[in-house]
């Protein structure tokens, strides 16, 4: 539960990191960390517009989306010592389809309005995300392979550093992760949240009908994803090291924020790809994660 | 005696630098041909003497060393032939006779080194100077030849040691810390077969390039097009030899084993592919430098199909390897004649005979000679081949040879009636002269093809039994 | 720590595949000579310490530092910068080689796996083998004589990951593979490949067929 209260704590400041770190490399003195909150309480105090085209699906997606990512939340363990608030045998493979889930309602509920902008941005995000899909399966193999158990909590309880396939793993992980939620979330180098140009958008087009209370949800969910994903790089980080729990607590914080201002960093100084060049790229995290696994099959001989 | 050899070499190397004049440098050529010829004489002095760490004079050595040596000092005749009529800058000169010896001493270092590290080091090496040597003429066309070749024999001479890679995983398996030929030879039965085949694979894509064989003969032909036709002479003769002597040495350890059949298997494809990639590349053929390069690579198929044959085979691709140098040197050399007597024309050469009958004659017998007919030596080795095909029933091979040889039979012969005996293309007339040396050294060479066919010698026979033992 | 490096040339020849840019190649090259390097110091510890320098001296020197800057100093005097300036350049290239990349390494672990013995180190003979394979791949492939070089060495840096893979026991296999070195940085890249750049002032590998039956 603890882990969960320190995701929802960072991912209000989330945003807000990245945008300053960016203005800062840019050169200019930035808006202030909490502008991305105070835009989104603009938009929960204002009603929603439907399209008349649209159905249930539309409406519900946002919520659904933020929903499933909250629980997603739920699953985290903090380090070794406290078990996600829901945890049993295999649930990181529900994990990863809730995650899954969030994104899919997104997904339909772009094609549910109809406009040709929305079903091009769906096909891209859909493309990509089934691309990525085995990165995350990958990494979550290789933790199964090298603790032997099935459920986050446990992972992390005996995951140690003793042989050096596991010190690959957190090196090459730690690395995919963070591209791995780069490409989640829609930044650069794959999609620009900043674009104006629907043609060229991938997540932003999905979300063009919404508006008011819904926009406020999918901005949410963009920040508590991320949130997720630092957590996660949190964990792998200190389950290195036999600390006291304060302690631990304050480099959670530390290394969500370090994860924050890399992201800002990396956009700052990072142009976005051709759309030709996306695939292949998103293609190859997963290839690293795919060479990462096998080469940690072959060192634990399970082949 | 090796080592000194080696010293002469580079003796000589750095001589033939240091002089500034031409007729000296050729001059030191020919003494260092000559003492070569010496070295050969001692070899066969020494025949099967084993007491030199990294070398070996085993008879199949000394068989290639002794033809390397004599063409060698044919092809050096002729070279300063050919500087002479294009008028060479003295640096040209100068680099093509020390690199000329280097060759030699790389050659004479894959046929005599015993062990497989040493062989692939030395082809390295005749890569190295080979390029070197077909960079003669400054043309953008010969620069693009050199590239390709140089590219083509750099990545198949790395998939070659990737092959003595494996090898020397097998041997390590075994606890075999050197891969001599006969350490490997007594150890053959004890390796891993599946090792032993993938290092086949990669030893025989390797060396193709320098055999001239499927699958990397492309480069080996335009090496062959654009370099000096003395050169050309060597890289269709004692080249092909060092590349084949790279496929042999493994095929002769392992041949007793269990991958004895299947390597027979792979070696009967890539030979009987070599020989129709030869005649199908034949047909449209204009070039007579490249016709002959083509000739090459079909005899190049007809020695890796004759090296499945058993014992008969062996002896007959080691005939027709012996043979096929001979004879096709003394073709490359007379076409460098034929070529410079015709301007530089390779393409268009019309009515040779009328220009110069005694350079027809040559090129008229050497080329029947070469289509393995009587009384040509390469008449009796692919007699054996027949002869071994149809003994072991092998009907379907010895039709599909038969056909492929009379599609190269035709072109040939059509190509070479059209280079004697049509009238003269008038674009081409020059008052270009043989030298009476190019012919006696040429006659010589048909003699002693013709010599070998007619009366069976029993000193290479022997020879070459003694070594397929 | 030596699986970690080698994994990190893996990921790099996955980097080779999506890479447009010449510098981004010759970037993979020096991290290739020095993943060899560290890879070579850790893996070899049963040779002489003459031996080893000598290694280190190879990889580090000539693979890590002199063949880039070699190749860096090419490309900017012929302004090669960016492979899709040339024609007949497939955009979708990068997708197909990375899906070649990971099966060649899957197929080379499992036949790895069922040839295993003693002497012998999987993990670095499937890595080098791919290495190999997709120096191949990208050479055919490709139609920038730039690029051949660089997959050539790549070529080179599989065949010595495999010559180390079985050097402990045969050292003589592991200088054998460093004259391959010397002999490409030499030749290839020194005499011919200057050659060629000065005459052809085209990168693309179409200059080059005047060669014709």
């Amino acid at each position: 539960m603890l882990s969960s209260i320190l995701i929802l704590i960072c991912a209000i400041v989330f945003p807000g990191l990245i945008a300053v770190t960016k203005a800062k490399f840019s050169g200019r003195r930035g808006p202030s960390v909490w502008q991305p909150w105070y835009d989104i309480f603009r938009l929960l105090k204002k009603g929603s517009i439907f399209s008349t085209t649209t159905s249930i699906i539309f409406q519900v997606a946002p919520v659904i989306n933020i929903l499933v990512l909250i629980i997603a939340a739920l699953f985290i363990p903090f380090t070794n010592k406290y078990a996600g608030f829901i945890h049993f045998e295999g649930d990181f493979l529900l994990f990863i389809y809730l995650l899954a889930l969030g994104k899919f309602f997104i997904i339909i509920s772009a094609l549910d309005v109809g406009s040709g902008f929305e079903g091009m941005g769906a096909n891209r995000e859909a493309l990509f995300s089934m691309l990525i899909e085995p990165a995350i399966f990958m990494i979550m193999a290789a933790l199964v392979l090298l603790t032997g158990q099935s459920s986050l909590a446990e992972m992390f309880t005996t995951f140690n550093l003793d042989s050096s396939s596991s010190i690959l793993f957190v090196v090459l992980s730690c690395y995919i992760l963070l591209q791995f939620s780069l490409i989640e979330s829609s930044r650069l180098p794959i999609d620009d949240p900043k674009t104006h140009l629907e043609l060229t958008m991938i997540h932003e087009v999905m979300v063009l009908d919404n508006s008011g209370f819904d926009m406020a949800l999918v901005g949410i969910g963009n920040a508590l994803k991320f949130s997720i994903f630092g957590g996660i790089i949190a964990n792998v980080v200190l389950i290195l090291w036999e600390l006291p729990l304060w302690q631990e607590v304050l480099i959670f914080i530390l290394i969500e924020i370090i994860f924050a201002i890399t992201i800002g960093v990396l956009e700052s100084f990072r142009a976005r790809l051709k759309m030709i060049y996306n695939s292949q790229f998103v293609l190859t995290i997963s290839g690293i994660a795919v060479v990462m696994f096998l080469m940690i099959l072959l060192l634990e001989n399970h082949l | 005696m090796i080592y000194t050899y080696y010293l002469v070499a580079v003796v000589f190397i750095g001589l033939i630098l240091l002089l500034r004049s031409k007729n000296l440098m050729h001059g030191a050529v020919y003494i260092f041909n000559i003492l070569q010829i010496g070295f050969v004489i001692y070899l066969f002095q020494n025949l099967n003497y084993n007491k030199v760490d990294y070398f070996n004079y085993d008879s199949i050595s000394v068989l290639f060393a002794c033809i390397l040596s004599v063409l060698s000092f044919i092809s050096a005749v002729h070279y300063q032939v050919y500087e002479k009529n294009q008028d060479e800058l003295l640096r040209t000169v100068s680099i093509h006779n020390a690199v000329y010896i280097g060759f030699n001493a790389a050659l004479m270092g894959v046929y005599l080194s015993s062990r497989y590290g040493m062989l692939w080091a030395f082809v390295e090496a005749t890569t190295l100077t080979g390029a070197t040597l077909i960079y003669h003429d400054r043309k953008a066309v010969v620069l693009e030849a050199v590239w390709k070749y140089i590219f083509a024999c750099s990545i198949s001479i790395t998939l070659a040691f990737v092959g003595i890679l494996f090898l020397s995983v097998a041997a390590q398996e075994i606890h075999l810390n050197e891969l001599t030929f006969t350490l490997l030879k007594q150890n053959a039965l004890l390796m891993n077969p599946i090792w032993l085949k993938a290092a086949f694979v990669f030893i025989l894509v390797g060396f193709s390039v320098k055999m001239g064989a499927i699958p990397m003969f492309n480069v080996d032909i335009d090496a062959k097009d654009v370099a000096p036709s003395p050169i050309s002479g060597l890289f269709s003769s004692v080249v092909l030899n060092a590349g084949f002597l790279g496929i042999y040495r493994f095929y002769q350890a392992f041949s007793n084993t269990s991958i004895g059949p299947w390597m027979n298997h792979v070696l009967l494809i890539a030979g009987i592919s070599t020989l129709f990639f030869a005649a199908a590349y034949l047909m449209r053929i204009k070039n007579c430098k490249r016709m002959y390069a083509y000739s090459s690579m079909e005899h190049a198929g007809l020695v890796l199909i004759a090296l499945t044959l058993g014992k008969v085979g062996v002896l007959a691709a080691f005939l027709h390897l012996t043979f096929n140098a001979i004879l096709k040197s003394g073709l490359f050399f007379q076409v460098g004649q034929m070529i410079r007597i015709n301007g530089g024309n390779k393409t268009e050469i019309r009515g040779y005979f009328y220009q110069n009958p005694i350079g027809g004659l040559i090129l008229l017998f050497g080329s029947i000679g070469i289509m393995a007919m009587p009384p040509s030596g390469l008449f009796i080795s692919e007699l054996l081949i027949f002869k071994e095909l149809m003994l072991q029933k092998h009907w379907i091979i010895v039709l599909l040879i038969l056909f492929a040889l009379i599609v190269i039979f035709y072109v040939l012969l059509r190509a070479i009636f059209k280079m004697l005996f049509y009238p003269p293309n008038p674009n081409n007339l020059s008052n270009l002269k043989g030298k009476p040396i190019e012919y006696v050294l040429q006659i010589f060479l048909l003699g002693v093809s013709i010599y070998f066919g007619i009366f069976q010698n029993q000193f290479l026979f022997d020879l070459i039994q003694a070594a397929i033992k | 720590m030596d699986s970690l490096f080698i994994l990190l040339f893996a990921v790099s020849i996955l980097y080779f595949s999506i890479s447009v840019n010449i510098k981004r190649y010759i970037f993979l090259l020096g991290f290739q000579g020095i993943l060899l390097f560290l890879i070579a110091l850790i893996g070899l510890d049963e040779l002489s310490y003459f031996n080893i320098g000598f290694i280190a001296v190879e990889t580090l020197v000539f693979k890590g530092i002199l063949i880039p800057v070699y190749l860096l100093n090419i490309s900017k005097r012929n302004k090669i910068t960016n492979i899709n300036n040339f024609k007949n350049h497939r955009k979708m290239k990068g997708f197909y080689l990375i899906i070649a990349t990971i099966s060649v390494f899957i197929i080379t672990i499992i036949l790895g796996n069922l040839l295993k013995n003693d002497f012998i180190k999987i993990k670095y003979l499937s890595t080098a083998i791919t290495a190999v394979i997709m120096g191949l791949i990208f050479i055919v492939i490709n139609k920038t004589i730039t690029i051949h070089i660089i997959s050539f060495i790549v070529i080179e840096n599989g065949v010595f990951l495999m010559a180390l893979a079985v050097g402990n026991e045969m050292p003589f296999l592991i200088n054998t593979a460093i004259l391959l070195d010397l002999f490409v940085s030499v030749l290839v890249l020194g005499i011919f490949f200057n050659k060629l750049t000065y005459h052809f002032h085209d990168d693309s590998s179409d200059v080059l067929s005047s060669l014709k039956d």
